[in-house]
């Protein structure tokens, strides 16, 4: 059955882009350009991902107030902020508020799929517990990736990183000690950023370690080149 | 020239109010003297017609000593009481009478003459190379010295005495009693020449001492005032082996003049209208004194006078005033106003007496329309001056007072000036300077012009920082509004490239991708700026050492720009900064950027970084074109580009200024300091961060 894709975006032909794009890739879309279709629509019939616009027309916050009640009505759905907001407080917030990515506009289509997808396989998942033998599971040390279900522990723990953070560690930790420049990070992480966003997303990153872990230090800036993974035993 | 200055100089026209006072004062001098001057007139002219009016005193005034030319005429000074006639000068010199005086070559005759008590007086001094005295063998007067004395008789016929002495002491008075004049010549007949000299009569009325002197000799001598009849003429005889020298006041052939005197009858009568301070004078037409009376009211004037008003007053109120001349002395009443009334006119003119203003008015005798005198009032301005000094001083303390009053007052107006736009300029300047604080600049609620100006400023440095506001904030409004209408067009040409196209068409959509990519890389720029600010807001400061950090830098920098690196960090010191390292590297980022923009291929950029006490000196510095005059401080604010077109790099990358703003704004937050300047050597610009240590 085609996963289904409710699309909240005020502007049309963008849009009718995305729509076109994931139908190409089989996926069923539906369109809304406000909150209220949106919500009624949603009362109606849970979609499978959601990509949420920030702005609503006049409706400027209404993206964050659809990501809320959408949350608390669907705990699992995945949900994607898509949007032409890309200040520092607005990427918290719609990631505090539950969202699963905060992606801004020009975000290319061939990275916007990628990630839909990770997000598919992430819930798929968690809906079939049992590991199944084959899957791709990254070590190191404490950390433990597994890229099929696009989840990520520390020492045991589960990790609750976004999909971006997710590709970014996993680039990371693949070859401890190499330093990672920016641009191979974005790269990896399927998003085309500048430096900043780079250097936020390495600090919520090491954010979240440091929240299951106070001495975490595994990720280390090389001034002027980028970042590294120390894989030292201890 | 500064404010203060200014109103110092202005403050120095209140001095014209002591000067104002002066003038006033001197006019009122004047005034004052005017009608002193007028008043003793009035009185000068009441004694004149009281003396026209009286017979027996206008046969005072036209007697013939009073009449006629005084050239050769005695004058004899009253005297109080006898004289002692001992032939020395003495009991004379405190009376100070100046003498009738002839001279030839070095022989000198002066003849002082004074009386009493129908007594006359005479001292004569003689200068002469050698004293012939008189002896019995002698034949002629001629041959020794003698002074020769002529009056008249009651006939008015000539009396002549020779005045002989053999040696110093008491002298001999022979009466020549040789007339001369032609028609008493033939029935005269005692001729001198008949007579032997010892035949001739002695006149033992006359009495006088032969003294000698160290120029010649000195006679004292004292003469019954009947011989005289009121004539007398004196004469000094030289012996001389061709002909005996007369000199003197008569020739052997001249009559003698008359002798002038006060008048007691006048005297009584001017001291009938003299007062105290008023002193009367009467001169005859021959300008002879014959009358006085009044004393001089003579004060100790001006002595308690400050010396800065006596000062002020010398130069601002009185005029130089000649002094007045001493009658009393000579007998004669010289002057322009004498001279003027004897012409019939009053006149008047002020004198200086003994350090007092003294005011001489004089009207004229007039008998007939014929002028016989004239009287002559003087009255010191004592009064005046004790009025017009005590006015002057309090003029000049309260017109110095004044003046200080106003010059202090400008002075302290003008500094509470200056202040205010000092401050003003202070204030306007320092706003200027760090822009990125919020507004600092109070605007003044003063109501005056100042106050004015004040909120002028504030009004037009709050429009200049909602326009700076406008300006940083602009290129972050635009990536924003623009990433909407960039998204349509990037999805769109993502869709298209799933459709089935031609060569050309996928071509075009390929040219199409490349250009929105780029736009979007300008908008991702555009938008830095802001996303520092956030970053910056977010940055948490941590201890690092700051040398490491450009040492790792410099080496990820090698590689990327053709110039030449060059780290130079002096060793040994501690260089542990606090603040945020990612936030420090990107501004070294855009430093480095900004070097490697500016410095050609061939050039050299060199980093250092150095310890001065407590700070800590970071610089970029590369070769290349100065850096204009005009822009530096604006160089870290957002959309300025100073880079001209020809230095213009060709490598597409877009300039929109924002590079130093972020510098800019990273170093606020590390409370640093940047300079941009051109290097000492003039090849090219420099950088250089401060900040303060860690420790």
């Amino acid at each position: 059955m085609a996963k289904h894709i409710a699309i909240v975006e005020d502007e049309i032909s963008l849009a009718h882009n995305y729509r076109d794009a994931f139908s190409r890739q089989g996926f069923g879309v539906s369109l809304y350009h406000n909150r209220k279709d949106a919500l009624s629509a949603f009362a109606r019939e849970l979609p499978d991902l959601a990509i949420i616009d920030v702005g609503l027309g006049e409706d400027i916050e209404g993206g964050f107030d659809l990501c809320r009640e959408l949350r608390a009505r669907a705990p699992a759905l995945p949900i994607i902020f898509l949007t032409a907001r890309d200040s520092e407080f607005d990427v918290v917030s719609g990631l505090r508020l539950g969202a699963d990515d905060y992606l801004t506009k020009d975000i290319s289509q061939a990275h916007l799929l990628a990630r839909v997808v990770a997000l598919f396989r992430r819930v798929d998942a968690l809906l079939s517990p049992q590991t199944a033998e084959q899957e791709e599971i990254l070590k190191r040390g404490p950390l433990r990736l597994n890229m099929d279900r696009m989840s990520a522990h520390w020492q045991g723990e589960p990790l609750d990183l976004t999909i971006t953070e997710l590709w970014i560690v996993y680039a990371l930790a693949r070859h401890p000690g190499h330093v990672k420049n920016r641009q191979q990070l974005m790269d990896a992480a399927n998003v085309v950023l500048d430096d900043n966003t780079i250097t936020s997303h390495i600090k919520r990153i090491r954010k979240k370690f440091l929240r299951l872990d106070p001495e975490f230090d595994r990720i280390q800036t090389a001034y002027g080149m980028g970042y590294r993974w120390d894989d030292r035993q201890p | 020239m500064k404010l203060h200055r200014q109103l110092i100089l202005v403050s120095l026209l209140t001095l014209c109010l002591p000067w104002a006072g002066c003038q006033y004062l001197r006019e009122m001098d004047s005034a004052l003297r005017e009608s002193q001057s007028r008043a003793l007139l009035a009185t000068a002219e009441a004694v004149a017609n009281r003396i026209a009016s009286e017979p027996l005193l206008l046969a005072e005034l036209t007697q013939n000593a009073a009449q006629g030319s005084a050239e050769r005429q005695l004058y004899a000074h009253p005297l109080p009481g006898p004289l002692l006639i001992d032939g020395y000068a003495e009991d004379w010199q405190h009376h100070g009478f100046l003498p009738l005086r002839w001279q030839l070559r070095e022989r000198l005759l002066q003849v002082r003459a004074t009386q009493h008590q129908r007594q006359l007086y005479l001292l004569v001094q003689v200068h002469t190379p050698q004293v012939h005295y008189y002896h019995p063998a002698m034949t002629d007067f001629d041959e020794i010295d003698h002074l020769r004395l002529r009056s008249l008789d009651r006939d008015g016929r000539y009396r002549d005495f020779a005045l002989v002495a053999s040696a110093p002491g008491n002298l001999s008075a022979f009466d020549l009693f040789r007339p001369q004049r032609p028609d008493q010549m033939e029935n005269d007949p005692f001729i001198v020449e008949t007579t032997g000299l010892s035949q001739l009569r002695q006149e033992h009325a006359i009495k006088g001492v032969w003294q000698e002197t160290a120029l010649g000799y000195q006679v004292e001598m004292q003469i019954p005032w009947y011989l005289t009849q009121g004539y007398l003429g004196l004469a000094a005889v030289f012996p001389d082996p061709q002909r005996a020298l007369w000199m003197g006041s008569f020739a052997p052939d001249t009559a003698p003049a008359p002798i002038a005197r006060p008048s007691d009858s006048l005297n009584q009568t001017l001291e009938v209208f003299a007062e105290e301070g008023l002193r009367l004078r009467l001169a005859s037409s021959n300008q002879w004194l014959l009358a006085e009376a009044g004393q001089l009211l003579r004060e100790q004037p001006l002595s308690d006078t400050h010396w800065l008003s006596r000062l002020l007053r010398r130069f601002l109120v009185q005029e130089t005033l000649t002094p007045a001349d001493r009658p009393e002395t000579s007998g004669r009443l010289e002057g322009e106003v004498v001279t003027q009334s004897l012409k019939g006119k009053t006149a008047s003119s002020w004198y200086l007496w003994q350090g007092q203003p003294l005011v001489r008015v004089a009207a004229p005798v007039t008998v007939n329309g014929q002028t016989l005198g004239a009287i002559l009032a003087e009255q010191t301005g004592d009064e005046l001056a004790a009025l017009t000094n005590t006015g002057f001083r309090r003029l000049v303390f309260y017109t110095l007072t004044a003046s200080l009053v106003a010059g202090l007052g400008l002075l302290a107006y003008a500094s509470w000036l200056s202040l205010r736009v000092r401050r003003l300029s202070r204030a306007v300047d320092s706003t200027m300077r760090d822009q990125t604080t919020e507004q600092t600049f109070v605007p003044s609620d003063a109501a005056d012009e100042l106050g004015d100006l004040s909120r002028s400023y504030h009004q037009l440095l709050l429009r200049v920082q909602e326009y700076t506001e406008y300006l940083r904030s602009l290129a972050n409004k635009l990536s924003h509004e623009l990433r909407t209408p960039l998204a349509v067009v990037r999805s769109s040409l993502d869709n298209l490239d799933q459709e089935q196209l031609s060569e050309d068409a996928r071509t075009y959509a390929a040219r199409a991708q490349n250009g929105a990519q780029r736009l979007s890389s300008i908008l991702n720029a555009m938008s830095a700026a802001n996303r520092i600010e956030e970053a910056i807001r977010q940055a948490e400061m941590v201890a690092f050492p700051l040398d490491k950090l450009l040492r790792d830098l410099t080496q990820a920098y090698q590689g990327i720009a053709p110039q030449t690196l060059e780290c130079d960090i002096t060793p040994q010191q501690n260089y542990n900064l606090s603040g945020a390292p990612d936030l420090i590297v990107q501004m070294i980022d855009k430093l480095f950027d900004n070097a490697c923009d500016f410095c050609p291929p061939d050039g050299r950029i060199t980093f250092s970084l150095w310890r001065n006490k407590k700070y800590l000196h970071l610089c970029v510095s590369n070769h290349g074109p100065l850096l204009p005059q005009h822009m530096q401080h604006q160089l870290f604010d957002a959309l300025v580009s100073i880079r001209d077109k020809s230095s213009r790099s060709d490598d597409g990358k877009i300039h929109l200024g924002l590079g130093l703003q972020i510098v800019r704004l990273v170093a606020e937050l590390h409370q640093a300091q940047v300079i941009a300047r051109n290097r000492a050597d003039q090849k090219g610009a420099e950088f250089e961060v401060i900040f303060a240590a860690a420790d």
